[in-house]
């Protein structure tokens, strides 16, 4: 059509003003900016996670403030913004600062300063205006301090006690405290190994020993004789575990108390000092005085901590490893029940069943289940599987632990069954799609050559249908990583004290209630004390659960595109 | 020759092929019904709202020697023991089951009778007033305990029946797990005091205690012979140290009544700031204690038609409303609201929130419970009826054995049991479960009058510390915020994902396409939460701060796309036709980030025209400057009248003037067209706006009004976000299946490509996207996250588009975790769960049927 345009005669046609009307340009128009817009508000969304993601653990300068007040600010800078000053403010304000800022249409210039040392300031961010500062510079000696309680320290380090010496010589200080921090890190986790595991492992089998106990007294014909037996058992089992609690404790308390003698005192800008065992350090960064390489070393420990770390600090900070394993274990575990449930319903409606108005009635009903809300879901699956199926599992097998419930709560086993309810008619419909594109001639084909139903769906049509069907089962698996809703009802929690799977039998406590990184991203970003201290944390999670889902979704989309070109060469 | 051979199939093979036949059906049939049992489910989690009460058991008993008049009654919390006070001094207990007589307590005072006795709400204090002026007050209590089996003496006690057992004070019921609950009624009588206000007989007392057992303040308001009336405040402080009681007694004389009333009864409210006096005759005297020093009286009020007498009176526990039964049998409920029209001093007035169904005798006794809003109320002809004040529910009806009035009827406090005893001595007891009382279809669909509320509302308010709330479960508010998200946010994600759909689909070369359908289709599996986190934490202070440049922006864009679009038509036609879709979309990319610097620059301006300077302030302040909002509100409006009178009248014409135009003539035509076009419709929308704002028609209040950080627009952001990529994928899906012959066959009759797409491909390809559009609404009901992050969830009915909402989906994510199970609140949100899960079921219903019809009509083509 297009080449139409080059014969000059008909050239004269198409350039009449009539033509120009029919081109509808200005609705085209309004097409391509719908478009556009859509496609501008993905990549400000992709920009904006990658952008705040990947910059959250890059440490930043630290800038000491000295304000037009007096008072003296050291923080690292975090974002700008203008603002409409409020009036009241404006009305205290000097003659000539008022003047510049009415000039200006009101408003001003500010920086975000993350001034951490909350235990001094009551407060860790702080909003500075341009027009307050008086100087600014960015002294050498400044550290940032994380700190596994309280936040982050920003100051100098003043002195260090190490076993009643005190040492407050800077260069001395410099020369020694990394292996100082190194030392005091290694008794820490010592400390930690030993009430974690160790202690853990008592308190575990205390408790063991006492349902034991519980559940032998629940027998309904128990005899005195049996009674006094289990009794006996029990006061053994527990005594033995409490001489060795004792051990323990003992070993705890005097490696504390070795602890408490190595101490540092931290100044901040103003003076403010605050000491505090040296074991209470997770790193400190002489902020102004890395290089490049530097900062990228700590940029890259950070990441390490997020992804093998335990969180602290009510989840804004430390890592998210077990938000990371149970998101991973309840979708592996959604993944095997949804494959088998899934592709049979599908091998049902298409294979089996006789097509007719209740086969199409029922596709119908699967096809509009997925877009029943999630929520709806996590409903069913608190109040049949939790409350109802939970209740009973308790009654009969877990008797001796009640009213405490085992199952009879939301835990990894609900979640996984809720969202492979949720997602099982994503996996039906994907499924049939690719059982109805393996053409019929390879049935018949099959089926004429002498092998039974069975065996044709074994050997040629699942083979054929797998990448669809493996691309249903990634769509789902990524539906059920992002989802939370359902999961906030069934066992979602924002601290679990134990992961689901660990070292005491039977190994995956599927009763367990686990962390989720989504829900990390909701509870951190919404629950925290300060929205602005979880910022950078629920940025790098939702980078990390955005990849995720991304991989996921790529692949499907590979899978996908191999399919097609399969079929493209191999029909008959 | 043929060779025959024998055909045998392996056993194994058979196997295999019978039991994957047997698996894969009663696998697929189970799943299937598993998915569809979710409904079922549902509905028996929700079933239990909407019944009554069920009798668990009842038993039917005389007792000797009947009291012809009771004062008060009451009953413990097991229904075990029921004590009533009777007039000649003494308090019976009686077991409630048989109506065996138990102990009896003397409360009589020396040379002195009963006169009256009131009861406090809490159904444990007890005021009664002597012929000699004197007041004693009685604390009702019962002592329970659970022993051991083994405990229980053994000598001289008395089979009740098959569970209790009595030793003439106590009564011992043999619990299942070997134990034995003791009840005994154990009043603690404090000695008669005089109130020191006159000599005479107290006629008539009403009664509220509070404050704690070392100080404990009770509020008595009685009227003694001569007709005076009294505020009495008693005030007991223990003294710690030496446990001595000191009292000090206070009175404040009331004001008169006006004339000569015939008293039925005095109520006090349970904050003793309300003191109602009812008279025979129906009307109600209201007295305002919230200043004691100064009571007033406030209001005089007609609860009953005239000819009808008063025959019970009493305040339902959250001392507002009180329930006033007549002797036609009808029941009502009264509760003073703030109304300044009226002319009250105190500017309150009672109002009738509701009337109960009628009963078949005149009303005669009402037993509040006082833990809810369950009452028990008799009729004189010996009916009792357990009824819910909330959602007017009848959840039981005794009916007597034979038709005589009760002298006592009572309510057990944990509203699981009710007590009659009629003239003849009759005892009826019978045991219900209403697990539900407040709910039923009125109170979670309909208008609902609650106390202190000005008038009937939809409510939502599920929970609250103490047992005197009234719970309010209107979904309706709920319902309102899913759709009100749903539809703002398609609002704003239609024109989106719908133009861009038949951009890609018609305008961009393939190759571009391959690219855009997968990127959009990573994007529609963006988790919602990270959508909620990005919306409320990065975008809603943006929007805030820059709220008037957002909306200018969005101003601008339409008016700069179309500057744009006139400008590309000054590109030669056969360049423009060769470097197709994508210089559009640079161009677009050009406009829209011209019309985001332009807001930057320009919103001081626009927020100063359009909105006296603060856009913000603008909105809480109406009437002021109406017209430019109006304005801006009907623009789009004016367009398409202004687009569809030129295309009904000055087209027709047009087309000839263009079609005898050269080109470039025609460009200049088209300018001044658009150029004309756009000035009208400023005109015209100016003069519509200006007679709307003198109409008295203002946007605020409607659609814009106060503004919050998490509102409507932030969810209509985000949830856009959400169902763009959904509807655009399902969009693009049916213009693509539109076959190509028809294209092909427009192109070649000389259309352009844009005639083709709106007289071709977009008829034929419409209800698959308006399917699309369906599935987008369905999601975006649904959607929960973004909603309980974004929409600052608070449950209220406006379209303000700068306000919260509440939908069903966050307020079930936000209070199921909290819900007890089995609790009504559970039920409820069970039931919005049903409601969203119907609301879905439907859109996507409707969504599936036109799409799958119009996938036949696509094969047909």
């Amino acid at each position: 059509m297009r080449r139409s345009t080059t014969s000059s005669s008909k050239r004269t046609v198409f350039e009449t003003g009539c033509n120009l009307t029919a081109q509808g340009e200005p609705f085209v128009w309004s097409m391509a900016g719908g478009l556009t817009i859509g496609i501008l508000m993905i990549v400000a969304f992709l920009v904006l996670i990658l952008w705040n993601g990947l910059t959250a653990f890059y440490p930043g300068p630290i800038r000491v403030l000295h304000l037009k007040n007096g008072r003296v600010v050291a923080g690292e800078p975090i974002r700008s913004e203008l603002y409409r000053i409020d009036p009241q403010r404006l009305e205290q304000m000097s003659e000539a600062a008022r003047r510049t800022v009415i000039d200006r249409g009101g408003y001003s210039h500010r920086w975000l300063y993350k001034t951490g040392n909350f235990d001094l300031y009551n407060d860790d961010y702080r909003w500075v205006d341009d027009d307050d500062i008086e100087r600014m510079e960015t002294p050498d000696n400044l550290v940032v301090v994380e700190r596994r309680e309280w936040g982050p320290f920003i100051g100098i380090i003043h002195m260090l006690k190490i076993d009643g010496k005190e040492i407050s010589d800077p260069s001395e200080i410099e020369r020694r405290i990394d292996d100082d921090i190194h030392l005091a890190t290694e008794r820490f986790e010592a400390i930690r190994s030993i009430e974690r595991d160790r202690i853990g492992d008592i308190n575990h089998r205390m408790e063991a020993a006492r349902l034991a106990l519980r559940k032998a007294l629940m027998k309904p014909d128990i005899g005195a004789a049996e009674k006094e037996a289990a009794q006996k058992r029990h006061d053994r089992e527990t005594a033995e575990w409490k001489a060795r609690y004792d051990v323990l404790e003992r070993e705890v308390d005097a490696r504390k108390e070795e602890d408490r003698r190595f101490r540092v005192v931290l100044t901040d800008v103003e003076g403010r000092q605050k000491e505090m065992p040296l074991s209470q350090i997770v790193r400190r960064i002489p902020a102004n005085r890395l290089t490049t390489i530097g900062r990228l070393g700590v940029y890259a420990e950070r990441w390490w901590e997020l992804v093998s770390a335990e969180p602290r600090e009510a989840n804004t900070e430390g890592g998210i490893f077990p938000a990371i394993f149970g998101t991973f274990v309840m979708t592996l575990l959604m993944v095997v029940v949804v494959a088998p449930f899934g592709v049979m319903a599908a091998l049902y409606l298409r294979e089996y069943a006789r097509q007719g108005m209740l086969v199409s009635a029922v596709r119908v009903c699967v096809n509009n289940l997925a877009g029943v809300p999630s929520i709806v879901y996590g409903v069913f699956g608190l109040g049949f599987f939790a409350y109802t199926v939970g209740g009973i599992l308790d009654s009969m097998l877990f008797a001796e632990k009640l009213p405490n419930p085992t199952f009879g709560t939301g835990g990894l086993l609900w979640s996984a069954l809720t969202l492979a309810l949720l997602t099982v008619p994503v996996v039906i419909v994907a499924t049939e799609e690719a059982l109805s594109a393996v053409p019929d001639s390879l049935r018949e084909g099959s089926l004429a050559c002498g092998a039974s139903r069975w065996q044709t769906i074994k050997y040629v049509v699942l083979p054929k249908a797998m990448p669809g069907i493996l691309t249903g089962l990634i769509l789902a698996m990524a539906r059920g990583a992002g989802e939370v809703a359902p999961l906030m009802l069934v066992g979602v929690v924002k601290l679990a004290p134990e992961l689901p799977i660990d070292g005491h039998f039977p190994f995956l406590h599927l009763e367990r209630s686990f962390m989720h990184l989504a829900f990390h991203i909701f509870d951190v970003g919404f629950q925290s004390r300060n929205s602005e201290a979880g910022k950078p944390m629920v940025f790098v999670t939702t980078l990390i659960l955005v990849g995720m889902i991304a991989v996921l979704n790529a692949t499907a989309i590979l899978v996908r595109n191999r399919l097609k070109r399969k079929y493209m060469t191999g029909h008959f | 020759m043929t060779i025959r051979r024998e055909k045998t199939v392996r056993r194994a093979v058979l196997w295999a092929d019978r039991l994957a036949d047997r698996v894969i059906t009663v696998g697929g049939v189970s799943v299937i019904v598993a998915v569809l049992g979710i409904l079922v489910f549902l509905v028996v989690e929700v079933m239990p709202l909407f019944s009554g009460a069920r009798i668990t058991g009842s038993s039917r008993h005389a007792i000797a020697d009947p009291p012809i008049t009771v004062l008060a009654s009451g009953m413990d919390e097991y229904h075990t023991l029921v004590y009533l006070v009777l007039p000649e001094g003494r308090i019976r207990v009686i077991h409630a089951e048989t109506g065996t007589d138990l102990e009896s307590v003397s409360i009589g005072s020396e040379g002195a009778e009963i006169r009256c006795v009131a009861e406090a709400m809490d159904r444990e204090h007890l005021a009664v007033g002597y012929s000699d002026g004197k007041v004693r007050m009685v604390d009702l209590k019962f002592d329970v305990q659970v022993i051991p089996e083994g405990q229980t003496p053994v000598t001289g006690m008395i089979s009740l029946n098959a569970r209790d057992r009595t030793d003439g004070k106590s009564v011992y019921s043999l619990l299942p797990n070997q134990q034995v609950r003791v009840v005994r009624f154990v009043p603690v009588m404090e000695e008669p005091v005089s109130l020191g206000t006159s000599e005479g007989a107290i006629t008539a007392i009403a009664f509220q205690s509070g404050g704690k057992a070392e100080r404990s303040t009770s509020i008595l308001v009685t009227r003694t012979e001569d007709g005076r009336m009294n505020v009495n405040r008693i005030e007991r402080r223990m003294n710690l140290m030496t446990g001595q009681t000191k009292t000090v007694i206070e009175n404040t004389e009331l004001p008169d009544l006006p004339g000569p009333v015939e008293i039925f009864s005095m109520c006090l409210s349970e904050q003793a700031d309300t003191l109602l006096i009812a008279a025979v005759d129906g009307r109600v005297f209201r007295y305002n204690l919230q200043r004691p020093e100064q009571p007033m009286l406030a209001e005089i009020a007609r609860v009953l038609p005239q000819n009808v007498r008063l025959s019970a009176i009493h305040y339902l526990v959250g001392g507002q409303a009180v329930l006033v039964g007549g002797s036609d049998g009808s029941l009502r409920l009264f509760f003073p609201i703030n109304e300044e029209t009226m002319g009250t001093p105190d500017k309150r007035v009672l109002v009738e929130a509701r009337r109960f169904d009628l009963l078949p005798g005149a009303v005669l006794q009402i037993s509040p419970a006082s833990r809810g809003k369950t009452f028990a109320v008799s009729t004189d002809t010996g009916h009792v009826r357990v009824i819910h004040a909330t959602s007017r529910k009848t959840l039981l009806d005794v009916t007597p054995g034979s038709v005589e009035p009760p002298t006592a009827t009572i309510l057990s406090p944990r509203m699981d049991a009710v007590f009659a005893l009629l003239r003849s001595g009759s005892t009826d007891l019978v045991r219900f479960s209403a697990p539900h009382p407040e709910t039923d279809f009125a109170t979670l669909f309909q208008r609902v009058w609650y106390e202190g509320y000005p008038q009937p509302t939809f409510t939502w308010q599920s929970s609250s510390g103490s047992d005197s709330f009234e719970s309010k479960f209107s979904l309706v508010p709920l319902v309102f915020g899913s759709v009100k998200a749903a539809l703002y946010s398609l609002l704003f994600a239609v024109p989106i994902a719908i133009l861009a759909a038949i951009y890609t689909s018609e305008f961009v070369h393939p190759k571009v396409r391959g690219m855009l359908k997968p990127t959009m289709e990573i994007m529609a599996s963006i988790p919602s939460v990270v959508l909620g986190f990005i919306a409320a934490l990065v975008l809603a202070p943006i929007v805030e701060h820059w709220v008037a440049a957002v909306i200018l922006t969005f101003m601008l864009l339409p008016v700069l796309l179309l500057a744009a679009s006139i400008l590309w038509q000054w590109v030669p036609q056969h360049v423009a036709e060769r470097t197709g879709g994508w210089v559009r979309m640079v161009g677009a990319v050009g406009v829209i980030v011209l019309a985001i610097f332009g807001s930057m620059k320009g919103f001081a301006w626009f927020e100063s025209a359009f909105f006296g300077g603060d856009f913000k302030m603008w909105l809480t302040q109406p009437p002021r400057q109406a017209v430019p909002f109006l304005f801006l509100l009907f623009f789009p409006l004016t367009v398409v009248l202004v687009g569809l009178l030129y295309n009904r009248f000055i087209n027709p014409w047009m087309i000839g003037v263009y079609a005898r135009a050269s080109l470039q003539r025609a460009r200049r035509y088209d300018l001044l067209r658009w150029t004309c076009l756009a000035v009208i419709a400023v005109v015209l929308d100016l003069a519509i706006a200006s007679a709307a704002a003198a109409l008295g028609f203002d946007a605020r209040g409607g659609i814009v009004g106060t503004y919050v950080q998490r509102n409507t627009l932030i969810v209509g952001f985000a949830m856009g976000f959400a169902v763009i990529p959904l509807i655009f994928s399902i969009a693009e899906d049916a213009l693509n299946s539109v076959p190509n012959h028809l294209r092909a066959a427009s192109l070649a009759c000389g259309a352009t490509r844009w005639q083709t797409v709106l007289y071709v491909v977009l008829p034929a390809a419409m209800s698959g996207v308006f399917s699309a559009v369906m599935i987008g609404l369905g999601r975006a009901v649904g959607e929960t996250m973004i909603v309980v992050m974004a929409a600052g969830n608070t449950p209220i009915l406006d379209w303000n588009i700068f306000n919260g909402l509440r939908s069903l989906s966050a307020t079930i994510a936000v209070e199921l975790p909290e819900a007890v199970k089995g609790g009504t609140l559970y039920r409820v949100l069970f039931l919005s769960a049903l409601v969203l899960f119907a609301m879905t079921f439907v859109i996507n219903t409707v969504a599936e049927i036109v799409r799958l019809r119009f996938r036949k009509r696509a094969a047909q083509l």
